[in-house]
């Protein structure tokens, strides 16, 4: 019986494209609000993950001597680096927001008839574009480094599918635990850390012992990632199967994720 | 379907919990084990609204009916039965609750316009309207968090009356602004009721409930008691609040039961409540600008240190037009024994406008505990003559001469 209940509940999923345009003015306004009244105004949302990388950069190539690719130099790290940090980067800004959102929107929850269940799909998309951003420096970063571009390269923008399944799919969930139990925005930000480190970021896969680089295919970041560096860095196709795996069970989690948040989000006035 | 909005036997019952997570266990154990008190907001409410009308929803605080309101605006679920609303909604719960203190008035409202589902392009086009009614000038063009408190709430307002709603909501909305924005208000909402909008709003300002509604709902307790015509349901209402207060005052003994229009604690009793006219005889009709009398006699029927008799002119529509009372016209009653009668007799020049009026009179403590009290006791007619019109006659003067005669 609950499943149908979640079944028809992830029915009325097709409704969230007559929001299109308040989702996209919501977009714009996030991403306006936070550089708003600021004087670097965008420069910030790409100074953050730079400063990043220069520190991570000398941490793990120059003093940890962590060799990426061919050349094993510290810019071809950096590269690689930066390549792994994007899809990252917004996975986890769209997530960790997520635990909070609807908390903080209680004025959307209570006075105004809204549709909630876009709050943290606006957060994905949010982080998405300043990934878009940050992809518009490494590209030319990556042409300086003497990579010539390829057709490759035109595939990359493919993974934002499965990577935004997966991070709205686990946002609805997390948003709506987040909700009933507040131990979540705690608890979301100590997850993300070890989900991190145990990503191959800062270090490339081939660095993790043999028996457990199994594990690598059932992180989807750990594929996603893996892939971008393929197909920009590399120059070659990423292995087919793990990625439509990953785009499958993110398509599920997204359903799942969707059904429960339509389910819970009845109570949320009750609680806030 | 012809109602507009139809709810059947709508319950609310909040399962008050001490700790958030308890809710979470609640559905865990499905209740195979309680972990939380019951508070019941609605209980077993049934109405219907046909499409078109106005309808007030008044009650004290507590009653319910902002928890209606937020149900019918779907922001809130019902714990058991039915709601079936016909048309878009759109519900002031809260002025300016969608807004954002960092964004312009023009950005604010193309979002808010966004939430109710009006695109960019049909917003522009009322974008102007709007504009106009909230009165805010070049400040349109200014983040909300600079606009003082009435600027934001006019804007809030004239954004939600102009998306062309089928249903209004409004949650205690008028009672903000000045009196010129109240009264535009009072005059949009006018407007959208000629276009057939079905409004439902939640007042404690009773004199616009009275002014705008068809009908008005009281609610108590969360349940439905009382429906009808304004009036009689705001005198109900009225006689509700009186007898709280006394029950708050620990006068001790709750008033009888004597009917909605009649309350009071029983220390001294109406004995009668007369319009006279010039000649000291009973009237029903009083010509405007002529003399009027109000003879109040009044019981004590347990001693009483210093009663106070007092009068309210009330026309139709439920104004309070004009009301004193004996301590107000500076003449303390004295001290009186069980068995005391005294009579008061107010004597005025009436400039009332043509219309019918009723009395409400009273006998209370000086402290304003109600002994006796008659809403509507009494009722009479005022003649009009041809100097004027309206409602009251203001003696206007009159100066005219020639400014310019152009064919000289």
């Amino acid at each position: 019986m609950a499943i149908g209940h979640l079944a028809r509940s992830a029915l009325t999923l097709p409704a969230i494209g007559r929001h299109r345009e308040l989702i996209g003015m919501m977009v714009r306004r996030d991403l306006a609000q936070r550089y708003r009244a600021t004087l670097m105004g965008l420069l910030w949302s790409l100074l953050h993950p730079l400063l990043t990388l220069l520190l991570y950069t000398y941490v793990f190539s120059v003093v940890l001597k962590v060799k990426f690719g061919a050349d094993a130099s510290t810019a071809s790290f950096a590269l690689y680096l930066f390549c792994g940090m994007l899809p990252w980067l917004a996975f986890s800004e769209g997530l960790n927001r997520s635990a909070g959102v609807v908390v903080e929107n209680v004025n959307l929850v209570k006075k105004v008839i809204f549709p909630l269940e876009i709050l943290p799909l606006n957060l994905a998309l949010a982080a998405v574009v300043t990934q878009a951003v940050g992809m518009a420096i490494l590209l030319p970063a990556i042409m300086l480094r003497g990579i010539t571009p390829t057709w490759l390269w035109l595939l990359v923008p493919l993974l934002i599918l499965p990577q935004l399944l997966w991070t709205v799919g686990l946002g609805w969930w997390v948003s709506s635990l987040g909700v009933y139990v507040r131990d979540v925005g705690q608890a979301i930000g100590l997850v993300l850390m070890a989900w991190m480190f145990l990503t191959p970021i800062y270090y490339p896969e081939s660095m993790i012992p043999a028996e457990y680089r199994w594990l690598g295919l059932l992180n989807p970041m750990a594929v996603l990632i893996g892939a971008h560096r393929d197909l920009l860095l590399d120059g070659r196709l990423p292995a087919i199967w793990p990625l439509l795996g990953q785009t499958a069970a993110g398509a599920f989690v997204f359903l799942l994720g969707f059904a429960w948040f339509a389910k819970t989000k009845k109570g949320f006035a009750d609680v806030i | 379907m012809d109602a507009a909005i139809a709810v059947a036997d709508l319950a609310k019952r909040y399962e008050l919990y001490d700790r958030p997570v308890d809710r979470l266990l609640q559905m865990a154990f499905r209740g195979r084990r309680t972990f939380y008190r019951d508070f019941r907001a609605l209980d077993g409410v049934s109405f219907e609204i046909p499409r078109g009308r106005t309808v007030g929803v008044i009650g004290r605080n507590g009653s319910g009916k902002s928890t209606l309101l937020q149900i019918l605006a779907g922001t809130l679920n019902p714990t058991g039965g039915t709601v079936a609303i016909g048309g878009r909604v759109s519900a002031l719960l809260e002025l300016g609750a969608g807004f954002n203190p960092e964004f312009t008035g023009r950005e604010n409202v193309f979002l808010n316009g966004a939430i109710m589902g009006i695109g960019r392009e049909a917003m522009t086009q009322r974008f102007d309207r709007i504009a106009a009614f909230a009165e805010i000038g070049d400040f349109i063009d200014q983040p909300v968090k600079t606009y003082s408190s009435g600027m934001y709430v006019r804007l809030a307002f004239a954004t939600a009356i102009n998306v062309d709603p089928d249903i209004l909501l409004i949650d205690e909305a008028l009672a903000v602004g000045d009196a010129v924005f109240q009264y535009r208000c009072i005059r949009r909402i006018k407007e959208l009721q000629a276009q057939g909008v079905t409004i439902l709003f939640v007042s404690h300002d009773l004199s616009a409930v009275k002014s705008l509604c068809d009908r008005v709902m009281l609610l108590e307790r969360g349940r439905l008691v009382a429906e009808g015509e304004p009036y009689g349901v705001i005198n109900q209402y009225q006689a509700l609040v009186m007898a709280e207060e006394e029950r708050q005052d620990g006068a001790g003994h709750a008033a009888p039961d004597r009917g909605s229009f009649r309350h009071g604690n029983g220390d001294a009793t109406l004995l009668e409540v007369a319009v006279l006219d010039a000649d000291g005889h009973r009237a029903e009709m009083v010509p405007t600008g002529g003399d009027l009398a109000v003879r109040v006699r009044a019981r004590a029927v347990r001693p009483l240190a210093r009663p106070v008799i007092g009068f309210m002119l009330r026309n139709r529509l439920g104004l309070d037009f004009y009301g004193t009372n004996t301590e107000l016209l500076g003449h303390s009653l004295p001290a009186c024994e069980p068995g005391d009668e005294f009579e008061a007799i107010f004597r005025a020049r009436c400039h009332l406008g043509p219309a019918d009026y009723a009395i409400t009179a009273a006998i209370h403590s000086a402290d304003g505990l109600s002994c006796d009290w008659i809403d509507d006791a009494v009722f009479f007619k005022v003649l009009g003559d041809s100097t004027f019109e309206g409602l009251v006659n203001l003696h206007a003067a009159l100066d005219v001469r020639s400014l310019r005669e152009a064919h000289g």
